[in-house]
């Protein structure tokens, strides 16, 4: 340890402990007799130095001045292998900070270990929440667990007037309590406040950027919902609660319907609308919280079996594993680790190409590294120089990287919607990351000039103008490691284009142009069961007494909305089902046309009447007569009435779902969608104007469905743009690597080309004699790339969730044409070069 | 005319350590006229060695230098022996004698 110090302190004190020798070794020459045998002074000084252990240092510092030198003199080189490199390795470092905010870093709670979500699961089915009622029943009887926290979210109307549209969640009194990471200002909910006036917590983001951060703002009044609450306190800056995605503030649960009078979701035994969360007893574990949530559950199944099956539970997923589920997040982990291998593929593409631009500029030091070898340079010493050199590039990549990471995951966060600040000062494990990914590129891009150029004993590359078999064959490799990555990036371009191309043109199985969609938070409101029922025939005579309404129909939800209740069954593996609930008429409004059996009649309940979908019937059954059949074919609930044909109402860009119907229900009627077809013409306003008309206290919302259709479009968009962005990227770099060899074939070859055009060759042959070293390493490297695409990453790519299906030969076509044209255009200019050679004056050297 | 010879490989910080022990602090010339005039003028020092060396026992904390104004008035660097060169040197002793018992030894049992 002492040895180290005085090693640092000689370090920073270098200037004077030198000058300090250089006296002492001055004065002892004076004295001596035969002052010359004192010997190099110089020598001595550099001998004294590496006794102290900084030699390294020296000669490091040496090697990057002298390549900082070398690069400021080739600037375009540089800035061309700097900004490569920052590319590679900046959308690696967005792709991190996206998966580091959503899945890595841990959660900002208080005590995250001790902390559990729970989700209603069922053998069928799954949930990921449970009715307010079931989750204050459990804290009312906790065995496993000290607390019990709830959480909703919901939109409301911020301000006075018609307001801003905020985020909000309705939460217990504890929440603070129990996850809160401390105050910005005022103070945090207390479990008294639930009786007390209306209260609201601001987040910091909101307060800073909607409220000007205006500290006189605590205990002032603010409207929501268009009724007053009092804003007592701002939550520590980055403080979200357990929600992805944004939060601007909270409001207490017991105090909801002040914001939507008549609500009765408190009530509810039945509507899984809040996320329960837990925090666990010492010494329980999530298994011990589990059991008890299960027998929970029974005692409910006991006690209310109209409500609960005898086979549900409650599972539960811990806050390291942000709330998720196994499944859930084995799906993340694919998913990541498909993105990391992609990015991974564009880095390689990057130092590949940076690496082939690395050897054809050590070529052209042929002489200095003859010089170097001269002097007494050792193999191990021109290594060493040359990665030193392109660790300054590395360096110069990173921080470009980093600032390309930067910009790109803010991009990302902007057009997902995706609320989780990215930071542009790094965490420890970000710089982790980037400076792992700056050594790697700096070993991958100048070992393999540095060894390449070392290989002939130091002598550099050869004459200029001498032809060897083996020329180039370490930039061939590298062309080919390129056009490896190109391809499989450009496969899923391809893929991703022709995905979207489907989507925009399909047939989904059904008819959405001209139908609005009306919903109304009738469940906010304080409607239910009946009084829904009541609320829908009222607005639907509304609507129909209209003659610029064709046709009217209510279902649970509107085609094209968001997911709905999934289920997976043992007797269809494979298939995914979309429950929906519906009147007779939706069938034929929405032109869905029944293969077989009847439609839904006045009288048919959930317990007696499905309908399922021809790839549902087909999967199960094996056939579409099956009308009569029970549903499921092991536990029959209910007898199928009928089989539609495919309609994907709902996910669309999923190749493995078919749809159920149910009979849409009065229970179901509170929470239900209206649909309206309109005539030719007519305008979503005029529709509101109706829809108004029905009931005073409820003002409904109206969209096109078409316009959720493009909504949903926005997923498989984004997909095409970036996978588009990034295919871009590596034909430009691989156009610039195949570019770099042809010209220096070329460079090379001059004399030889020369000779051959004055005995007479062609222009083809010249230009087979350029480009012959060209076509193994891309032919090669397409083969291999456009495998890997479709056949090793196809089965990742069909499945949850891209959806990408890798059997499309115009796409594959695509890339082939692709690549041959860039190649073609990238070659072009040297082989032009190549023609246009004088034989006399290669033949002179010139 | 005793032959000068260079110091033996491996003994110059133990020389120059033992020479600071018995006459004190001394600069750089004096450590190698000392060793020199003990060994009967059989040792010669050279500089190329000696400043390299002593900037090591300097790394390792085995002496320390300071400047101070000689008889003569000049300016020179004088180096002390540290209590941890002592520890060295003691060390560095046993070591040569066991190293030299040894080899002695070995030449004694090869003329018997």
């Amino acid at each position: 340890m002492m040895r180290l110090l005085r090693r640092i302190g000689y370090l920073l004190q270098r200037g004077r402990l030198e000058r300090d020798l250089e006296c002492e070794m001055e004065a002892h020459r004076e004295v001596m007799g035969e002052p010359a045998r004192f010997g190099s002074m110089l020598r001595l000084r550099e001998e004294a130095r590496e006794a102290w252990g900084w030699g390294w240092l020296d000669r490091t510092m040496q090697d990057v001045r002298h390549g900082t030198r070398i690069l400021r003199k080739r600037p375009l080189y540089a800035v061309t292998a700097v900004a490569v490199l920052g590319i590679g390795i900046g959308l690696n470092l967005a792709l991190a900070q996206v998966l580091n905010a959503v899945a890595w870093k841990p959660m900002m709670l208080r005590d995250p270990d001790g902390l559990v979500r729970f989700f209603r699961l069922s053998p069928n089915s799954s949930s990921s929440g449970v009715p307010y009622q079931v989750a204050r029943y459990a804290e009312r009887n906790r065995t496993a667990l000290d607390a019990v926290i709830l959480v909703q979210t919901n939109r409301v109307s911020w301000g006075e007037g018609d307001g801003q549209p905020a985020a909000v969640s309705f939460v217990s009194g504890n929440f603070f309590a129990q996850m809160g990471k401390g105050v910005r200002l005022g103070r945090l909910f207390q479990e008294e406040d639930e009786q007390g006036v209306p209260v609201a917590v601001v987040s910091h983001q909101f307060w800073s950027s909607r409220l000007n951060g205006d500290v006189g703002m605590m205990g002032s009044v603010v409207t929501v919902n268009g009724v007053k609450a009092t804003l007592i306190g701002v939550a520590a800056e980055g403080f979200h609660g357990p929600v992805e995605g944004r939060c601007d503030a909270w409001l207490l649960m017991e105090q909801m319907d002040h914001y939507f009078p008549g609500s009765r979701e408190r009530e509810s035994w039945t509507s899984n609308n809040v996320n329960m969360y837990g925090r666990l007893k010492p010494g329980v574990g999530m298994q011990g919280a589990e059991d008890a949530m299960r027998g929970m559950m029974r005692e409910l199944a006991g006690m209310y079996p109209q409500w609960f099956a005898k086979d549900e539970w409650l599972g539960a997923a811990a806050a390291g594993d942000h709330f998720r589920r196994a499944q859930d997040r084995q799906m993340l982990l694919t998913v990541a680790a498909l993105l990391g291998g992609l990015s991974l593929m564009v880095l390689l593409v990057a130092c590949a190409n940076v690496a082939g631009l690395g050897v054809a500029h050590a070529a052209a030091r042929g002489n200095e590294f003859r010089m170097r070898t001269a002097l007494g340079a050792g193999r191990a010493r021109l290594l060493r120089q040359l990665v030193t050199e392109s660790a300054v590039l590395s360096i110069g990549g990173v921080l470009c990287g980093w600032f390309v990471g930067y910009g790109l995951s803010q991009w990302l966060c902007s057009v997902t919607e995706f609320d989780t600040p990215m930071e542009i000062v790094p965490s420890g494990r970000m710089m982790g990351l980037a400076m792992g990914l700056g050594w790697v590129t700096a070993l991958a891009v100048g070992l393999i000039p540095a060894w390449r150029v070392t290989r002939q004993n130091g002598a550099g590359m050869r004459e200029h103008g001498v032809a060897s078999g083996r020329a180039g064959w370490t930039q061939r490799a590298l062309l080919g490691a390129q056009t490896v990555g190109t391809c499989v990036l450009l496969v899923v371009t391809a893929l991703t284009a022709r995905k979207l191309e489907r989507l925009v043109a399909a047939d989904f199985g059904f008819r959405m142009e001209g139908v609005a969609v009306v919903e109304a938070a009738l469940l906010q409101h304080g409607f239910v069961g009946e009084q829904g029922r009541q609320y829908w025939t009222s607005l639907r005579s509304v609507l129909e007494a209209d003659p610029r309404v064709a046709e009217v129909t209510v279902s649970s939800v509107a085609p094209m909305g968001r997911t709905v209740m999934e289920s997976r069954y043992n007797d269809a593996p494979g298939i995914k089902v979309t429950h929906i609930s519906v009147e007779p008429e939706f069938f034929g409004m929405m032109r869905i046309p029944l293969l077989r059996g009847r439609n839904f009649e006045r009288g048919d309940t959930r317990r007696t009447a499905v309908i399922v979908g021809q790839r549902l019937a087909e999967r199960m059954y094996g056939s579409v007569d099956v009308v009569g059949r029970g549903f499921p074919v092991s536990e029959p609930e209910a007898t199928i009435v009928g089989v539609a044909a495919n309609a994907t109402l709902i996910k669309i860009t999923a190749t493995d779902v078919s749809e159920l119907y149910h009979p849409l229900e009065t229970a179901e009627m509170a929470g239900a969608t209206l649909l309206a077809r309109l005539r030719d013409g007519v305008g979503l306003d005029k529709l509101r104007d109706l829809a108004a008309r029905a009931d005073g206290r409820v003002r409904p919302q109206a969209r096109w469905m078409a316009a959720d259709f493009e909504r949903k479009l926005q997923g498989p968009r984004l997909m095409w743009e970036v996978s588009r962005n990034v295919g871009a990227f590596a034909v430009i770099l691989s156009a610039v690597g195949i570019f770099g060899l042809v010209a220096y074939t070329v460079s090379l070859r001059t004399r030889e080309i020369g000779v051959r055009v004055a005995l007479g060759a062609g222009a083809r042959q010249i230009a087979m004699l350029v480009l012959g070293g060209l076509m193994l390493p891309v032919g090669v490297g397409a083969v291999v790339g456009i495998a890997i695409g479709t056949l090793g990453l196809g089965r990742l790519l069909a499945g949850d969730p891209f959806y990408l299906d890798p059997r499309e030969p115009v796409a594959i076509g695509g890339v082939v044409a692709v690549l041959v044209v860039s190649a073609m255009a990238a070659a072009a200019g040297p082989v032009q070069r190549a023609l246009r050679i004088d034989p006399a004056a290669a033949l002179r050297g010139e | 005319m005793p032959r000068e010879t260079g110091v033996p490989t491996g003994t110059l910080a133990m020389l120059i350590l033992q020479v600071l022990r018995a006459g004190g602090p001394l600069h750089g010339y004096a450590i190698a006229q000392r060793i020199h005039l003990l060994s009967s003028s059989e040792l010669k020092v050279e500089e190329g060695s000696l400043y390299p060396s002593l900037q090591k026992l300097l790394a390792e904390g085995w002496v320390k230098a300071d400047w101070v104004v000689s008889e003569t008035g000049r300016k020179v660097r004088e180096y002390t022996l540290t209590r941890a060169g002592a520890k060295q040197l003691d060390h560095e002793l046993r070591e040569y004698e066991r190293m030299s018992a040894a080899v002695r030894a070995v030449l004694e049992g090869g003329n018997a």
